[in-house]
């Protein structure tokens, strides 16, 4: 038994072994009649494209998680605006017993407010004098705009000035970044700037019958541009429970946004993509069934290459990067992403399907500025080959419209601009399809 | 020291990763894979005398001396090198030529069903080009993958009629499966070093084919002495058809096969020492086929001998050992040249198990050295056979 034991461990570890099997390889000798080849064919933008169109009004200057704060900077105004919480009414005051009481009389005696700036953006490395003022007039921080304090359904109302309405001037200070280094050259560069304010201004913006509807932050100097990333309000009370003693206590800010001037308009003859509230591009296209052969494909006197008989190895969106306005030019790398329109009837809000292009495009913000004319190459293969498989099946291309627009929307108030109908760099479509004959028995 | 001896065969049996095949089998039905078991390998024959019992395909008149119900199975590891040209490489394969099963009808008779293989249809070839893109270049890989074969599943039955003369007959079927495709993929990075902003998707096609027909041999054994053994064997092969699976549109084809006579003899010159020798011819054109006409080979001719030696014992039993050589002609030519195959080879049986002197179960190993050559392709050769029997031979 043992010996039959013995052969069957041998039988089955041979059948295993031969599970292993895999196919090596040997040169082309020559035999094979497959001749295949692979060609480049580029679609010029008016065989494919049916229409374009660009939409903007996608997310609000509410979501990103900074305010842009400029004066004239390529004819761009900004003004952060924020919400002011409740001034605290009470305070945990260590008695000179050691014992911590809660005093609920403070008196405010003045205050500072700090505003915080993202250092690697626009003009921060310059020194700004910026400004502190009260607002007056309600607002509604998700719909306002330099225009309009409130622009929801059903209720629009605007400014009595543009910007802010009638304001007074809170507070003022420099924005330096450098100033740390006025005492020492190694010190790290400086991204807050403390603003005092008075205690009769620190009275007004805690009485709820002052009338004082938030903070709004503005620039002096023409040309400025900055990221705001925080703001700060800091009492200084004195305790009614020790009179020698003085205390800092924070006021919660809310609503931290932003309103431009002017707002840009919609691209007439270019693309546009990103900015806050964001602008998508959609292109409607119709794939050509037909495209011209190559000498190599037909010989001298041309032919036409069905695309739904051969086999598609890359299909792309080739885009030409354009001069952005110079007030909207992004600050930051732009990550694009294309997806197809499900249901373009209901543009602007159709569904989109999942995600096109086999990696986001990052596209420096250069592109968009100092080095326009570069190509960006928008991956469509498995769309395409899905587009030509169902016209294979009913002998007609339908019209597919794609949308292009930035990941994180808004990312930015910058857009991203590309070349659109009429020049050398109007978009186009580039595929690459390899035809072979059949594979036949030998 | 037993259990060492067990773990060597063990690990003698169990190939390593194997792979690939011959591109001599690109042409026709693929490279001709005749169902021999070791024995027949080791000793240089074609699978018509035998003198010890086994379980052969198209030859139930080697299953006539068998005690008892007995299975056969017979594992074949090969691989070589290639030469073509400037053009080097290795070729791996294993593959199952031979599995069977014989059942005795008293003492004389015998049933046999067996699947052994016929045409081996897996190679496969690869060439590196470039295209240019956007003005850069992009390396490219074609591969064409050829996986397939052709196995004859036949049912056999033999009588020995007199003491000296006995004659058997089978019936089967082909049956076979082949997948060819072609795949042309694309490098990440250009020739030029330029990164290729997105990556270029592969192309594949394929085609799918199923083989179907019939065959038949008759088997006759003479023993004119009791030192001498004659067998011829005619096998009639029908036609097979290929036919494209469902969904490939591709035509069929219709292969005629041509009959085969082998003839063969051994020779007892002692109870220690024993001769074996034979030859088979087909006639390969006419083939039914214009596409296959064209690569056929015409008649082509085997023949092979060798010699089996027992004057030891091991394990359980003797230990004969086989010296053989064999040269063959393929049906197929390869690059409109004639295939020709020669091995020397080398076998042992060693008997695992044996009761009152009967073997029960054993394995017979055979390992061939050797070449195949078609023009300016050379091909070296390793062919390693072993067949385990269980049952009663």
């Amino acid at each position: 038994m043992k010996r039959y034991f013995i052969a069957t461990v041998m039988v089955c570890a041979w059948a295993a072994s031969g599970c292993t099997e895999k196919i090596a390889t040997a040169p082309d000798l020559g035999f094979l009649q497959i001749d295949a080849r692979t060609v480049e064919v580029l679609v010029p933008y008016e065989d494919f494209v049916d229409e374009v169109q660009v939409i903007g009004g996608y997310g609000s200057a509410d979501d990103l998680p900074f305010a842009v704060l400029a004066r004239d900077f390529g004819g761009l105004n900004a003004r952060p605006l924020l919400h002011l919480e409740d001034f605290p009414t009470e305070a945990r005051v260590p008695g000179t017993d050691g014992v911590t009481v809660t005093d609920t009389d403070l008196s405010f005696v003045g205050g500072w407010v700090l505003i915080q700036f993202d250092t690697l953006i626009g003009s921060a490395l310059v020194p700004s004098e910026i400004e502190v003022f009260d607002v007056r007039e309600d607002w509604h921080a998700p719909t306002v705009t330099w225009d309009l304090a409130v622009d929801s359904a059903g209720d629009q109302r605007p400014w009595t000035q543009p910007g802010g309405g009638s304001t007074s001037l809170v507070g003022a200070g420099t924005f330096d970044a450098f100033i740390g280094r006025l005492q020492d050259d190694d010190a790290d560069l400086v991204d807050t700037v403390s603003i005092a304010i008075d205690s009769a201004t620190v009275a007004a913006l805690g009485d709820p019958a002052s009338g004082v509807k938030g903070l709004l932050l503005s620039v002096v100097e023409p040309g400025a541009f900055l990221h705001v990333l925080n703001v700060g309000l800091m009492l200084t009370t004195v305790p009614s429970t020790r009179p020698d003693t003085i205390l800092q206590l924070p006021v919660l800010m809310d609503d931290l946004v932003f309103m431009v001037d002017p707002v840009p308009t919609a691209p007439a003859g270019w693309l546009r993509v990103g900015g806050a509230p964001s602008w998508r591009t959609i292109i409607k296209m119709s794939i050509p069934r037909n495209v011209d052969g190559t000498a190599e494909l037909c010989g001298t006197p041309g032919c036409q290459v069905d695309l739904t008989e051969v086999d598609i190895n890359l299909a792309e969106l080739v885009l030409t990067t354009r001069q952005t306005e110079s007030a909207f030019q992004p600050q930051g790398p732009m990550t694009i992403d294309v997806r197809r329109v499900l249901n373009p009837e209901l543009l602007p809000k159709s569904p989109l399907s999942e995600s096109l292009v086999p990696f986001v495009e990052n596209l420096q913000p250069q592109l968009f500025s100092t080095e326009p004319g570069k190509l960006v190459l928008l991956a469509l293969t498995e769309l395409v080959k899905e587009i030509l498989a169902d016209a294979a099946e009913t002998g007609t291309v339908a019209p597919t419209s794609v949308a292009l627009f930035t990941v994180i929307e808004p990312l930015n108030i910058g857009f991203a601009s590309f070349e659109g109908f009429g020049g050398a760099g109007a978009p186009a479509l580039r595929l690459f399809y390899t035809i072979a004959n059949d594979v036949g028995l030998p | 020291m037993r259990l060492s001896r067990s773990v060597f065969l063990v690990a003698l049996m169990v190939p390593g990763t194997l792979a690939g095949q011959s591109v001599l089998g690109s042409g026709g039905l693929g490279l001709r894979s005749e169902p021999l078991d070791a024995v027949q390998r080791a000793l240089g024959g074609v699978g018509v005398t035998t003198r010890r019992a086994a379980v052969l395909p198209g030859n139930p008149l080697a299953s006539l001396d068998v005690l008892a119900p007995t299975i056969a199975f017979t594992a074949q590891p090969q691989w070589g090198k290639f030469t073509v040209g400037s053009e080097r490489g290795n070729f791996f394969a294993n593959r199952f030529p031979v599995l069977g099963f014989a059942y005795p009808l008293g003492t004389k008779g015998v049933v046999t069903l067996t699947a052994g293989s016929q045409f081996d249809q897996n190679w496969s070839v690869e060439s590196k080009d470039s295209v240019d893109i956007a003005g850069g270049t992009v390396g490219i890989t074609d591969t064409f993958l050829s996986e397939g074969g052709i196995v004859a599943i036949q049912a056999g039955w033999a009588r020995r009629w007199t003491n000296t003369l006995a004659s058997g007959v089978t019936l089967g079927v082909y049956r076979g499966g082949l997948e060819r495709s072609f795949t042309r993929s694309f490098d990440l990075v250009a020739a030029d070093t330029i990164f290729l902003a997105n990556p270029i998707a592969g192309s594949t096609n394929f085609g799918r084919w199923t083989h179907s027909g019939p065959l038949a041999s008759v088997n006759v054994a003479w023993d004119p002495s009791a030192a001498l053994q004659l067998g011829a064997a005619v096998g009639w092969g029908g036609t097979i058809r290929v036919d494209p699976e469902e969904g490939f549109a591709t035509a069929n084809r219709k292969v005629s096969i041509p009959l085969e006579l082998k003839v063969s003899a051994i020779a007892v010159l002692s109870s220690a020492l024993a001769l074996n020798a034979g030859v088979s011819s087909s006639n390969w054109k006419n083939l039914g086929d214009p596409d296959v006409d064209a690569v056929a080979g015409g008649r082509v001719l085997s023949y092979g001998g060798g010699m089996e030696l027992e004057v030891l014992s091991f394990w359980a039993g003797g230990l004969p050992l086989r010296l053989g050589y064999r040269r063959s002609e393929l049906p197929f030519r390869f690059l409109r040249n004639r295939v020709r195959e020669s091995v020397v080879s080398f076998g042992f049986t060693v008997v695992l198990a044996q009761a009152l002197d009967v073997p029960l179960a054993a394995l017979d190993v055979a390992f061939e050295s050797g070449s195949r050559n078609s023009g300016n392709y050379k091909e070296s050769l390793r062919r390693l056979t072993m067949t385990l029997l269980v049952g009663g031979r």
